[in-house]
Protein backbone atom coordinates (compact mmCIF):
# COMPACT_ATOMS: atom_id res chain seq x y z
CA UNK A 1 0.00 0.00 0.00
CA UNK A 2 2.77 2.58 1.12
CA UNK A 3 4.43 1.18 -2.52
CA UNK A 4 1.57 2.61 -4.78
CA UNK A 5 0.82 5.55 -2.83
CA UNK A 6 4.66 6.30 -3.04
CA UNK A 7 4.18 5.41 -6.98
CA UNK A 8 1.39 7.92 -6.71
CA UNK A 9 3.19 10.76 -5.38
CA UNK A 10 5.66 9.95 -7.95
CA UNK A 11 3.77 10.28 -10.93
CA UNK A 12 2.28 13.43 -10.05
CA UNK A 13 5.79 14.17 -9.32
CA UNK A 14 6.72 12.89 -12.87
CA UNK A 15 3.54 14.33 -14.18
CA UNK A 16 4.25 17.84 -12.81
CA UNK A 17 7.68 17.47 -14.92
CA UNK A 18 6.43 17.17 -17.49
CA UNK A 19 3.75 20.01 -17.35
CA UNK A 20 4.52 22.62 -20.01
CA UNK A 21 5.01 25.91 -17.52
CA UNK A 22 6.73 28.21 -20.44
CA UNK A 23 4.60 27.53 -23.36
CA UNK A 24 4.79 30.37 -25.89
CA UNK A 25 1.65 31.75 -26.76
CA UNK A 26 0.56 32.48 -30.61
CA UNK A 27 -1.36 34.78 -32.64
CA UNK A 28 -2.41 32.73 -35.57
CA UNK A 29 -5.54 33.44 -36.58
CA UNK A 30 -7.53 31.25 -39.24
CA UNK A 31 -10.27 32.01 -40.81
CA UNK A 32 -12.27 31.33 -44.33
CA UNK A 33 -10.91 32.88 -46.94
CA UNK A 34 -12.04 36.37 -47.29
CA UNK A 35 -14.12 38.49 -50.30
CA UNK A 36 -11.41 40.23 -52.45
CA UNK A 37 -10.56 44.39 -50.68
CA UNK A 38 -11.75 47.19 -53.00
CA UNK A 39 -8.64 48.76 -52.86
CA UNK A 40 -5.80 46.53 -54.06
CA UNK A 41 -2.97 45.59 -52.10
CA UNK A 42 0.20 46.11 -53.34
CA UNK A 43 1.06 41.84 -53.54
CA UNK A 44 -2.46 42.01 -55.72
CA UNK A 45 -1.77 45.17 -58.36
CA UNK A 46 -3.12 43.06 -60.98
CA UNK A 47 -0.87 41.52 -63.64
CA UNK A 48 2.14 42.99 -62.48
CA UNK A 49 1.86 41.11 -59.44
CA UNK A 50 5.21 39.08 -59.73
CA UNK A 51 6.34 42.61 -59.78
CA UNK A 52 4.57 43.43 -56.28
CA UNK A 53 5.40 40.32 -54.92
CA UNK A 54 9.05 40.84 -55.13
CA UNK A 55 9.22 44.28 -54.54
CA UNK A 56 7.50 43.90 -51.52
CA UNK A 57 9.73 41.38 -49.93
CA UNK A 58 12.35 43.29 -50.62
CA UNK A 59 11.61 46.62 -49.39
CA UNK A 60 10.69 44.67 -46.04
CA UNK A 61 13.46 43.31 -45.77
CA UNK A 62 15.59 45.16 -47.42
CA UNK A 63 16.95 47.58 -45.24
CA UNK A 64 20.58 48.84 -44.22
CA UNK A 65 22.21 48.57 -40.85
CA UNK A 66 19.94 45.48 -39.07
CA UNK A 67 22.15 43.63 -36.45
CA UNK A 68 19.69 41.28 -35.33
CA UNK A 69 18.77 37.65 -34.75
CA UNK A 70 16.19 36.26 -36.32
CA UNK A 71 14.92 36.15 -39.85
CA UNK A 72 11.32 37.47 -38.50
CA UNK A 73 12.87 40.01 -36.35
CA UNK A 74 14.93 41.67 -39.80
CA UNK A 75 11.12 41.46 -41.71
CA UNK A 76 9.77 43.46 -38.74
CA UNK A 77 12.01 46.36 -38.24
CA UNK A 78 12.39 46.66 -42.45
CA UNK A 79 8.55 46.97 -42.21
CA UNK A 80 8.90 49.61 -39.10
CA UNK A 81 11.68 51.32 -41.64
CA UNK A 82 9.38 51.24 -44.87
CA UNK A 83 6.48 53.24 -43.01
CA UNK A 84 8.79 55.67 -41.26
CA UNK A 85 10.83 55.90 -44.38
CA UNK A 86 9.65 58.93 -46.47
CA UNK A 87 10.22 57.38 -49.51
CA UNK A 88 12.23 54.32 -51.27
CA UNK A 89 13.45 53.56 -54.62
CA UNK A 90 13.65 50.06 -56.61
CA UNK A 91 15.72 49.10 -59.71
CA UNK A 92 14.20 46.11 -61.48
CA UNK A 93 14.32 44.35 -64.50
CA UNK A 94 11.84 42.32 -65.69
CA UNK A 95 10.65 40.25 -68.59
CA UNK A 96 7.20 41.72 -69.86
CA UNK A 97 4.68 41.72 -73.25
CA UNK A 98 2.04 44.18 -73.33
CA UNK A 99 -1.24 43.89 -71.41
CA UNK A 100 -4.05 42.82 -73.88
CA UNK A 101 -6.80 43.84 -71.24
CA UNK A 102 -5.47 47.39 -70.67
CA UNK A 103 -5.82 47.02 -66.72
CA UNK A 104 -2.14 47.67 -66.34
CA UNK A 105 0.60 48.54 -68.95
CA UNK A 106 2.19 45.64 -68.72
CA UNK A 107 2.30 41.58 -67.80
CA UNK A 108 5.34 39.17 -66.46
CA UNK A 109 5.99 37.30 -69.08
CA UNK A 110 8.02 34.10 -69.41
CA UNK A 111 8.34 34.91 -73.35
CA UNK A 112 8.44 38.57 -72.28
CA UNK A 113 11.26 40.70 -73.89
CA UNK A 114 14.08 42.58 -70.97
CA UNK A 115 12.59 46.10 -69.77
CA UNK A 116 13.85 47.84 -66.75
CA UNK A 117 12.17 49.79 -64.35
CA UNK A 118 11.53 51.78 -61.07
CA UNK A 119 9.14 51.40 -58.23
CA UNK A 120 8.96 54.67 -56.34
CA UNK A 121 7.26 54.65 -53.04
CA UNK A 122 6.38 58.14 -51.80
CA UNK A 123 4.61 59.49 -48.20
CA UNK A 124 2.51 62.34 -48.58
CA UNK A 125 1.47 62.89 -45.65
CA UNK A 126 -1.19 60.09 -44.74
CA UNK A 127 -1.05 58.84 -48.51
CA UNK A 128 0.95 56.39 -50.11
CA UNK A 129 1.80 56.80 -53.35
CA UNK A 130 3.41 54.03 -55.63
CA UNK A 131 4.68 54.79 -59.62
CA UNK A 132 6.17 52.39 -61.56
CA UNK A 133 8.14 53.66 -64.22
CA UNK A 134 8.89 52.03 -67.47
CA UNK A 135 12.35 52.20 -69.47
CA UNK A 136 10.14 52.24 -72.95
CA UNK A 137 10.15 54.69 -75.89
CA UNK A 138 6.92 56.33 -74.24
CA UNK A 139 8.56 56.47 -70.82
CA UNK A 140 5.50 55.06 -69.44
CA UNK A 141 4.74 56.01 -65.88
CA UNK A 142 1.91 53.90 -63.80
CA UNK A 143 0.90 55.72 -60.65
CA UNK A 144 -1.19 54.08 -57.72
CA UNK A 145 -1.86 57.51 -55.33
CA UNK A 146 -3.72 55.39 -53.18
CA UNK A 147 -7.39 56.16 -53.99
CA UNK A 148 -6.90 55.82 -57.84
CA UNK A 149 -4.78 54.14 -60.66
CA UNK A 150 -3.42 57.15 -63.37
CA UNK A 151 -1.35 56.23 -66.63
CA UNK A 152 1.12 58.23 -67.87
CA UNK A 153 2.92 58.50 -71.16
CA UNK A 154 5.94 61.17 -72.11
CA UNK A 155 4.18 62.65 -69.08
CA UNK A 156 0.81 63.06 -70.75
CA UNK A 157 -1.90 61.09 -68.25
CA UNK A 158 -3.46 58.68 -70.82
CA UNK A 159 -5.87 56.95 -68.41
CA UNK A 160 -7.13 57.29 -65.20
CA UNK A 161 -9.11 54.65 -63.35
CA UNK A 162 -10.45 54.96 -59.59
CA UNK A 163 -9.71 51.91 -56.95
CA UNK A 164 -6.63 51.62 -58.23
CA UNK A 165 -4.91 52.64 -55.31
CA UNK A 166 -2.53 51.12 -52.55
CA UNK A 167 -2.50 50.32 -48.82
CA UNK A 168 0.36 49.38 -47.29
CA UNK A 169 -1.29 48.28 -43.81
CA UNK A 170 -1.52 44.69 -44.76
CA UNK A 171 2.43 44.69 -44.18
CA UNK A 172 2.90 47.15 -41.19
CA UNK A 173 3.88 43.84 -38.63
CA UNK A 174 4.56 40.27 -38.97
CA UNK A 175 1.02 39.46 -37.71
CA UNK A 176 -0.79 41.30 -40.57
CA UNK A 177 1.67 39.93 -42.52
CA UNK A 178 1.03 36.77 -41.88
CA UNK A 179 -2.62 37.31 -41.18
CA UNK A 180 -2.95 38.80 -45.30
CA UNK A 181 -0.62 35.98 -46.01
CA UNK A 182 -3.28 33.42 -44.56
CA UNK A 183 -6.27 34.81 -46.20
CA UNK A 184 -5.09 35.23 -49.79
CA UNK A 185 -2.70 31.87 -49.44
CA UNK A 186 0.65 33.14 -49.73
CA UNK A 187 3.39 31.34 -47.50
CA UNK A 188 6.34 33.20 -46.50
CA UNK A 189 9.20 31.57 -45.88
CA UNK A 190 12.55 32.36 -43.65
CA UNK A 191 15.37 30.39 -43.77
CA UNK A 192 18.83 30.87 -42.73
CA UNK A 193 22.10 29.69 -44.39
CA UNK A 194 25.34 30.76 -42.32
CA UNK A 195 25.08 34.87 -43.62
CA UNK A 196 22.02 34.62 -45.96
CA UNK A 197 18.29 35.35 -44.98
CA UNK A 198 16.59 33.70 -47.19
CA UNK A 199 13.01 34.74 -48.18
CA UNK A 200 10.53 32.91 -49.85
CA UNK A 201 7.10 32.15 -51.52
CA UNK A 202 5.88 29.91 -54.05
CA UNK A 203 2.75 30.31 -56.24
CA UNK A 204 0.91 28.40 -58.80
CA UNK A 205 3.48 29.00 -61.48
CA UNK A 206 5.99 30.84 -60.20
CA UNK A 207 8.36 31.24 -56.96
CA UNK A 208 9.50 34.07 -55.41
CA UNK A 209 13.00 34.33 -53.31
CA UNK A 210 15.02 37.29 -51.75
CA UNK A 211 18.81 37.04 -50.08
CA UNK A 212 20.25 38.80 -48.31
CA UNK A 213 23.17 39.82 -45.59
CA UNK A 214 22.40 39.21 -42.24
CA UNK A 215 25.67 40.49 -41.08
CA UNK A 216 25.40 43.77 -43.47
CA UNK A 217 21.68 43.77 -43.46
CA UNK A 218 21.08 44.66 -46.79
CA UNK A 219 19.69 43.01 -50.08
CA UNK A 220 21.78 40.96 -51.94
CA UNK A 221 19.36 39.70 -54.70
CA UNK A 222 15.73 39.27 -54.95
CA UNK A 223 14.24 37.39 -58.20
CA UNK A 224 10.93 35.72 -59.33
CA UNK A 225 11.27 32.71 -61.67
CA UNK A 226 9.51 29.76 -62.81
CA UNK A 227 9.43 26.79 -64.80
CA UNK A 228 8.90 27.40 -68.68
CA UNK A 229 8.95 24.50 -71.17
CA UNK A 230 10.88 22.53 -68.86
CA UNK A 231 13.47 25.51 -67.71
CA UNK A 232 14.08 27.20 -64.65
CA UNK A 233 13.28 31.04 -66.21
CA UNK A 234 13.96 33.97 -64.18
CA UNK A 235 11.00 36.37 -65.34
CA UNK A 236 11.93 39.72 -62.64
CA UNK A 237 15.00 40.27 -60.88
CA UNK A 238 15.43 43.39 -58.35
CA UNK A 239 18.67 44.84 -58.44
CA UNK A 240 18.64 47.51 -55.94
CA UNK A 241 16.60 49.59 -53.03
CA UNK A 242 16.92 52.55 -51.88
CA UNK A 243 15.25 54.38 -49.13
CA UNK A 244 15.23 58.31 -48.60
CA UNK A 245 17.32 58.94 -51.28
CA UNK A 246 16.30 61.78 -54.13
CA UNK A 247 13.07 60.91 -56.20
CA UNK A 248 13.93 62.01 -59.88
CA UNK A 249 10.75 63.30 -60.56
CA UNK A 250 7.67 64.48 -59.00
CA UNK A 251 4.80 61.92 -58.84
CA UNK B 1 -23.66 18.65 -53.65
CA UNK B 2 -19.74 18.38 -53.63
CA UNK B 3 -18.71 21.52 -53.56
CA UNK B 4 -21.18 22.38 -50.59
CA UNK B 5 -19.43 19.89 -49.17
CA UNK B 6 -16.28 21.20 -49.51
CA UNK B 7 -16.89 24.53 -49.25
CA UNK B 8 -18.57 23.53 -45.40
CA UNK B 9 -15.27 21.49 -44.65
CA UNK B 10 -13.13 24.12 -45.30
CA UNK B 11 -15.85 26.39 -43.43
CA UNK B 12 -15.34 23.65 -40.41
CA UNK B 13 -11.25 23.51 -41.29
CA UNK B 14 -10.82 26.93 -40.71
CA UNK B 15 -13.19 26.74 -37.51
CA UNK B 16 -10.96 23.76 -36.00
CA UNK B 17 -7.94 25.60 -36.78
CA UNK B 18 -9.05 28.77 -35.24
CA UNK B 19 -10.38 26.70 -31.64
CA UNK B 20 -7.44 24.46 -31.47
CA UNK B 21 -4.73 26.58 -32.50
CA UNK B 22 -3.58 26.88 -29.09
CA UNK B 23 -2.98 23.04 -28.23
CA UNK B 24 -1.51 22.57 -31.91
CA UNK B 25 0.81 25.48 -31.57
CA UNK B 26 1.91 24.14 -28.24
CA UNK B 27 2.16 20.31 -29.44
CA UNK B 28 4.45 22.20 -32.33
CA UNK B 29 6.71 24.06 -29.48
CA UNK B 30 7.28 21.36 -27.59
CA UNK B 31 7.85 19.34 -30.61
CA UNK B 32 10.13 21.23 -32.23
CA UNK B 33 11.76 23.57 -29.46
CA UNK B 34 11.28 26.99 -30.97
CA UNK B 35 7.78 28.72 -31.52
CA UNK B 36 8.61 30.47 -34.92
CA UNK B 37 9.40 27.21 -36.02
CA UNK B 38 5.70 25.89 -34.35
CA UNK B 39 3.80 28.35 -36.26
CA UNK B 40 5.38 28.24 -39.61
CA UNK B 41 4.35 24.29 -39.32
CA UNK B 42 0.98 25.20 -38.09
CA UNK B 43 0.19 27.79 -40.83
CA UNK B 44 1.99 25.76 -43.45
CA UNK B 45 -0.58 22.49 -42.47
CA UNK B 46 -3.59 24.93 -42.70
CA UNK B 47 -2.72 26.51 -46.16
CA UNK B 48 -1.54 22.22 -47.11
CA UNK B 49 -4.95 21.07 -45.94
CA UNK B 50 -7.14 23.95 -47.46
CA UNK B 51 -5.77 23.26 -50.64
CA UNK B 52 -7.14 19.67 -50.25
CA UNK B 53 -11.04 20.53 -50.01
CA UNK B 54 -12.13 17.49 -52.27
CA UNK B 55 -10.04 15.29 -49.83
CA UNK B 56 -11.56 17.10 -46.90
CA UNK B 57 -14.97 16.33 -48.01
CA UNK B 58 -14.64 12.76 -47.29
CA UNK B 59 -12.95 12.92 -43.54
CA UNK B 60 -15.28 12.25 -41.19
CA UNK B 61 -13.23 12.69 -38.02
CA UNK B 62 -11.38 16.02 -39.15
CA UNK B 63 -9.84 16.91 -36.25
CA UNK B 64 -7.99 13.13 -35.81
CA UNK B 65 -6.47 14.07 -39.44
CA UNK B 66 -5.34 17.69 -38.66
CA UNK B 67 -3.91 16.09 -35.72
CA UNK B 68 -2.20 13.40 -37.49
CA UNK B 69 -0.90 15.49 -40.40
CA UNK B 70 0.73 17.98 -37.52
CA UNK B 71 2.67 15.01 -36.09
CA UNK B 72 3.86 14.13 -39.23
CA UNK B 73 4.69 17.49 -40.64
CA UNK B 74 6.57 18.03 -37.13
CA UNK B 75 8.36 14.89 -37.93
CA UNK B 76 9.30 15.39 -41.20
CA UNK B 77 10.47 19.09 -40.09
CA UNK B 78 12.86 17.51 -37.52
CA UNK B 79 14.40 14.92 -39.98
CA UNK B 80 15.21 17.29 -42.32
CA UNK B 81 17.50 19.30 -39.94
CA UNK B 82 20.81 17.72 -40.60
CA UNK B 83 22.21 18.53 -37.27
CA UNK B 84 19.33 18.01 -35.51
CA UNK B 85 21.54 15.29 -32.17
CA UNK B 86 20.75 15.64 -28.88
CA UNK B 87 23.74 14.93 -26.90
CA UNK B 88 22.33 15.11 -23.37
CA UNK B 89 21.70 11.92 -21.15
CA UNK B 90 19.70 11.54 -18.37
CA UNK B 91 22.74 10.64 -16.56
CA UNK B 92 24.23 14.29 -16.44
CA UNK B 93 20.76 15.66 -15.15
CA UNK B 94 20.53 17.68 -11.87
CA UNK B 95 17.63 18.71 -9.48
CA UNK B 96 18.37 21.98 -10.96
CA UNK B 97 17.39 20.85 -14.55
CA UNK B 98 14.34 19.95 -13.23
CA UNK B 99 13.17 23.37 -12.60
CA UNK B 100 14.04 25.00 -15.62
CA UNK B 101 13.24 28.95 -15.90
CA UNK B 102 12.28 29.26 -19.39
CA UNK B 103 10.94 27.47 -22.50
CA UNK B 104 14.45 26.65 -24.22
CA UNK B 105 15.55 24.97 -20.50
CA UNK B 106 12.07 23.28 -20.11
CA UNK B 107 12.14 22.13 -24.02
CA UNK B 108 16.02 20.45 -23.53
CA UNK B 109 14.69 18.83 -20.21
CA UNK B 110 11.43 17.08 -22.20
CA UNK B 111 13.52 16.23 -24.60
CA UNK B 112 16.26 14.24 -22.39
CA UNK B 113 13.01 12.79 -20.74
CA UNK B 114 11.47 11.36 -24.44
CA UNK B 115 14.66 10.51 -25.72
CA UNK B 116 14.09 7.65 -22.82
CA UNK B 117 11.03 6.27 -24.28
CA UNK B 118 10.65 4.26 -27.44
CA UNK B 119 9.13 6.48 -30.09
CA UNK B 120 5.20 5.55 -29.66
CA UNK B 121 5.14 5.99 -26.05
CA UNK B 122 6.51 9.56 -26.21
CA UNK B 123 4.02 10.40 -29.31
CA UNK B 124 1.34 9.36 -26.72
CA UNK B 125 2.78 11.50 -24.04
CA UNK B 126 3.27 14.67 -25.65
CA UNK B 127 -0.42 14.63 -27.92
CA UNK B 128 -1.74 13.70 -24.01
CA UNK B 129 0.38 16.68 -21.83
CA UNK B 130 1.37 19.29 -25.13
CA UNK B 131 -1.56 18.68 -27.28
CA UNK B 132 -4.50 18.18 -24.82
CA UNK B 133 -5.92 15.18 -26.42
CA UNK B 134 -8.18 12.97 -24.48
CA UNK B 135 -7.06 9.11 -24.74
CA UNK B 136 -9.85 8.45 -27.34
CA UNK B 137 -9.08 11.75 -29.80
CA UNK B 138 -5.19 10.21 -29.16
CA UNK B 139 -5.95 6.50 -30.09
CA UNK B 140 -8.01 7.40 -33.40
CA UNK B 141 -5.21 9.69 -34.41
CA UNK B 142 -2.27 7.02 -34.01
CA UNK B 143 -4.98 4.42 -35.04
CA UNK B 144 -4.35 2.02 -32.15
CA UNK B 145 -7.13 1.11 -30.01
CA UNK B 146 -7.54 3.14 -26.65
CA UNK B 147 -6.60 0.48 -24.15
CA UNK B 148 -2.93 0.55 -26.47
CA UNK B 149 -3.31 4.51 -26.15
CA UNK B 150 -3.95 4.32 -22.72
CA UNK B 151 -0.85 1.72 -21.69
CA UNK B 152 1.45 3.49 -23.75
CA UNK B 153 0.56 6.87 -21.59
CA UNK B 154 1.29 4.28 -18.37
CA UNK B 155 4.36 2.72 -19.73
CA UNK B 156 6.17 5.95 -20.78
CA UNK B 157 5.23 7.60 -17.21
CA UNK B 158 6.64 4.29 -15.18
CA UNK B 159 9.30 4.15 -17.41
CA UNK B 160 10.34 8.00 -16.91
CA UNK B 161 9.18 7.14 -12.67
CA UNK B 162 12.03 4.60 -12.62
CA UNK B 163 14.32 6.40 -14.15
CA UNK B 164 14.33 9.68 -12.28
CA UNK B 165 13.88 8.04 -8.97
CA UNK B 166 16.99 5.52 -10.21
CA UNK B 167 19.07 8.54 -10.12
CA UNK B 168 17.19 9.94 -6.91
CA UNK B 169 15.84 13.06 -8.71
CA UNK B 170 12.52 12.16 -7.15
Amino acid sequence: MKTNNLDHYSDNRVADILSPRFAPSTNLEFKVTAPAPRRRFIWQFARVGGIAAVVAIALFVGIKGVQTSTAREVVERAMTQLLESDNCLVRFTANVTENKSSRELYDIDFDGTPMQGTVEIRKEGSKIKMAIKWQDQSSSMELYDGESYRRYQNGQLVLERPHGGIDLTPFSTIDKLNEYALLTGILLKFREEGDMIIVSTRGDKVGIIARFSKSEGRLLGAECSGLYNGQQVTVLTVNQIDFDVPLTSPL
Amino acid sequence: MKLINENKQLTRLAELMQSERNDLFRYACYRLGSASEAEDVVQDLYLRLSKQSARLAEIEDLKGYVYRSLTNSCTSMLRSRRNFTSTDTLDTLSSEDLAPKDFEQEFRLIERLMALLPDEQSEVIRLRIYGGRQFSEIAAICDIPLTTAKSRFRYGIDKLREALADRGLI
